[in-house]
């Protein structure tokens, strides 16, 4: 027959592009069978232990254009730190997601990103001692100076302008202009050290401001804290400078990377933070596998038990075959499975069972009315595709739905459910189709009378 | 074929079913939600122990000396955390608390429960931490009503599009009734509402909606097989004939959400929960309230369409 040749090359190359993706590319961490199975999956944070933080974004007005300054500072700064596999998102007009997976401690990234990292140069007009902020200074000299007080020493605070007196005039130097940082070991004080160097009109302004300095203190300030406050000895030329603050070498490196970065635009608040660490993420992952495995062990059993025979072994290969749909599915569209996710993969062995269920009944009644068992098989079918196609179209709208509003773990509900609906109508019209009409002369029609009967169009008991 | 009298006794049913969605507004509305941190706005952490005999008073003790909030918060204790490739067990405790901590709370916080629980020879870890602020609460409320809202009106257009007015009514009665019972349910046995539950509930219309439309579907086609037998006859064969199918299928998805609602873990157990409850009373509803409550109205539209010949 030909349509069931179609069918079976249908059925065998989904299976096919399932195996192959779940395969394929083999996943490097891959251990045991099971390992490489599953191992082209992609997991959630929620399963495979991790952080998702959402900021909201304050201080100015978003648009398109600010929240992608942001999102791309945030993307430097946490490739920067070695957190290569964070995900950066702007989450509706001002919310910015940032996904970290598989720490166990987020405080690092955090400290990153909560940072503007606005970094610039001031004249330091006058240093005091004091535990408290010392009042502010009044004249002429002082106008758009203010107090800051020092990373190191919380005790000490500097008077520093950032306008800083240039002959008649005054400049600006800020961390724009730098094109690059890095920390370098301390030769003359030991510990670790930030050399920075600026772009060619950096280069000119640091000259003329050191020029202007000579023998007085510049302050290089960074989130309104002195950083360090040197005493300019010469001239720089060169474009280079370098802060120094007996740094650790993280310190160094995390404010080397900061300042590459370059700075936020505006302040980040968080909303929202969810970390989960890998031991209880091992936990869930093994209990929702043996969850997953009872509820469709009890369901075979179950359908091998009602549909004694040829129908029931129907509805187990369609509910293994199911499986390796959703699961080849989700590793060829780099799906997330999220824990909603599983849930959602759990239902799809309720929906594949109706499918088949819808049908078996519908074939069954049209055995009652005497035909034979191809066409029982074929009229079943026939008149289950609408019920099938209504009842899948229903919870794809809502699975539609739940994508479109769902944050991280939802929309990896949505994600599953969808696969899996799609899978279940395909399983059903056309997997178990193909496997029912070859067991078919298996198959004993109880209720047939007569050995061969003409297919009757019309089905359904008499009137 | 076995014939059950479903029809006859409607009204005992219609009035049962009125009932159970009086009680459950009664308790949406009077005693509300226990509203998970996502919607709520607040804190919650699972913590695990070296000491299995550790009780979640002891727990409380800890954690309220760290901050006294947490003489309010609602601890639990879960299953033994195992880390995998190991033996080694640990006590697994969930918290909540209402308060929002930013990252240098959450430090602070932190370091000082270690430092109390390593006074009194405990070994405390942080599994997992969830802090939602009010402003982000407010935000996922408003998304999950927006979900919910449209969910609804593209389900309406999908039956509008499907069914004849009289089953649309009778489909939304049905949907109404599921839906409302089953938030009832949250409300009554006050089980966590976050938002995978508002999925759960979605999804479940979409369950419930199958299952009446199955029935009208074979209620449609013997509309004309059984052309001239009374209305409730037809109505009462076409719940019989798809009896095994809503059976089976009910049976088979309750079977797998109700392992999940016993063995999952705190996360997935409010969505099975909605779920197992919800495949009950959407099975319930398709046989006992979609299908009866359209005979009234059929036998009417009958009348209309007769007289006009």
């Amino acid at each position: 027959m030909r349509t069931d040749r179609i069918r079976l090359i249908f059925v065998l190359l989904v299976l096919f592009v399932s195996v192959i993706f779940m395969l394929y590319p083999p996943a490097p961490s891959a251990k045991g069978f099971l390992g490489h199975l599953f191992g082209n999956i992609r997991l959630g944070l929620d399963i495979k232990g991790g952080s998702r933080l959402d900021y909201v974004m304050v201080g100015k007005k978003p648009t398109p254009e600010l929240t992608g300054q942001v999102v791309t500072v945030l993307r430097r700064r946490l490739d920067d730190a070695n957190f290569t596999e964070a995900i950066v998102s702007a989450v509706g007009n001002d919310g910015i997601r940032v996904e970290i997976p598989g720490i166990d401690n987020p405080k690092k990234a955090e400290k990153l990103i909560g940072q503007k990292a606005q970094l610039y140069f001031a004249q330091v007009l006058d240093e005091v001692r004091s535990s408290v902020k010392p009042a502010p200074k009044i004249g002429l000299s002082y106008a758009g100076a203010q107090w800051l007080q020092s990373k190191n020493s919380t005790d000490v605070w500097y008077l520093v302008n950032k306008y800083i007196q240039v002959g008649a005039g005054r400049l600006q130097l800020s961390g724009n202009y730098v094109s690059n940082a890095r920390a370098a070991v301390d030769t003359q004080r030991g510990g670790w050290k930030i050399n920075l160097t600026f772009n060619p009109k950096g280069a000119s302004i640091f000259f003329q401001i050191t020029q202007a300095l000579i023998g007085k203190q510049l302050a290089i300030v960074m989130d309104n804290y002195v950083l360090s406050a040197p005493v300019v000895q010469t001239a720089i030329q060169g474009g280079s400078a370098e802060i120094t603050g007996n740094f650790t070498y993280n310190q160094a490196q995390d404010l080397a990377a900061l300042i590459r970065s370059g700075n936020l635009p505006v302040s980040l608040k968080l909303t929202e933070e969810q970390t989960m660490g890998p031991t209880l993420g091992a936990d869930v992952i093994r209990r929702s596998l043996i969850v997953g495995l009872i509820g469709i062990l009890l369901v075979m059993v179950y359908m091998l038990i009602y549909y004694l025979g040829a129908m029931g072994v129907v509805a187990v290969i369609a509910l293994f075959y199911n499986a390796f749909f959703v699961f080849g599915m989700l590793a060829l569209t780099h799906g997330i499975l999220t824990l909603p996710g599983i849930a959602g993969i759990i239902l799809t062995v309720g929906t594949t069972v109706d499918g088949n269920v819808i049908i078996f009944e519908r074939v069954k009644e049209e055995m009652r009315t005497g035909k034979t068992m191809r066409a029982s098989i074929a009229a079943g079918f026939d008149k289950s595709v609408a019920v099938i196609l209504d009842a899948n179209i229903t919870t794809l709208i809502t699975a539609f739905v739940l994508y479109y509003f769902g944050t991280g773990s939802i929309k990896g509900f949505a994600v599953t459910l969808t696969i899996g609906i799609v899978g279940t109508i395909f399983t059903s019209l056309v997997v178990s189709r193909y496997i029912l009409d070859l067991m078919a002369p298996l198959i004993k029609n109880k209720y047939a009378t007569i050995s061969e009967q003409p297919a009757s169009i019309k089905g359904g008991r008499s009137r | 074929m076995k014939n059950i009298n479903f029809v006859g006794p409607r009204y005992i049913f219609i009035s049962i079913s009125l009932a159970m969605i009086a009680l459950s507004i009664i308790f949406i509305f009077v005693r509300g939600f226990n509203l998970g941190v996502d919607f709520s706005g607040g804190t919650s952490m699972s913590v695990s122990f070296n000491n299995l005999k550790m009780t979640p008073s002891e727990v409380r003790g800890i954690f309220s000396e760290a901050d006294p909030i947490f003489k309010n918060a609602s601890i639990s204790q879960l299953h033994n955390l195992v880390t995998s490739g190991t033996h080694v067990k640990r006590s697994l405790f969930s918290l909540t608390v209402g308060q929002f901590f930013s990252p240098n709370q959450k430090d602070k916080f932190e370091a000082t429960v270690q430092e109390i629980a390593k006074k009194r020879g405990e070994n405390v870890h942080f599994e997992s931490f969830q802090t939602v602020s009010g402003y982000a609460a407010a935000g996922l409320r408003q998304s999950a009503m927006w979900a919910s809202i449209v969910a609804g009106i593209a389900l309406l257009i999908y039956m509008a599009f499907r069914f004849q007015f009289v089953f649309g009514v009778g489909a939304l009665a049905s949907l109404i009734h599921d839906l409302v019972i089953t938030a009832g349910l949250y409300s009554i046995f006050w089980i966590t509402f976050n938002s995978t539950v508002v999925a759960s509930l979605l999804t479940l219309l979409g369950y419930s909606l199958n299952d009446t439309v199955v029935v009208y579907s074979r209620i449609r086609e013997n509309l004309k097989r059984m052309r001239g037998k009374p209305m409730d006859e037809i109505v009462n064969v076409s719940i019989n004939q798809t009896l095994s199918r809503t059976i089976n299928t009910s049976f088979t998805t309750f079977i797998v959400v109700f392992v999940l609602y016993l063995f999952s873990g705190p996360v997935l157990r409010p969505f099975a929960f909605g779920m197992s409850f919800g495949v009950i009373t959407g099975t319930y509803s398709s046989i006992y309230i979609a299908s009866p409550i359209l005979i009234g109205w059929l036998e009417k539209r009958r009348r209309k369409v007769a007289l006009r010949r």
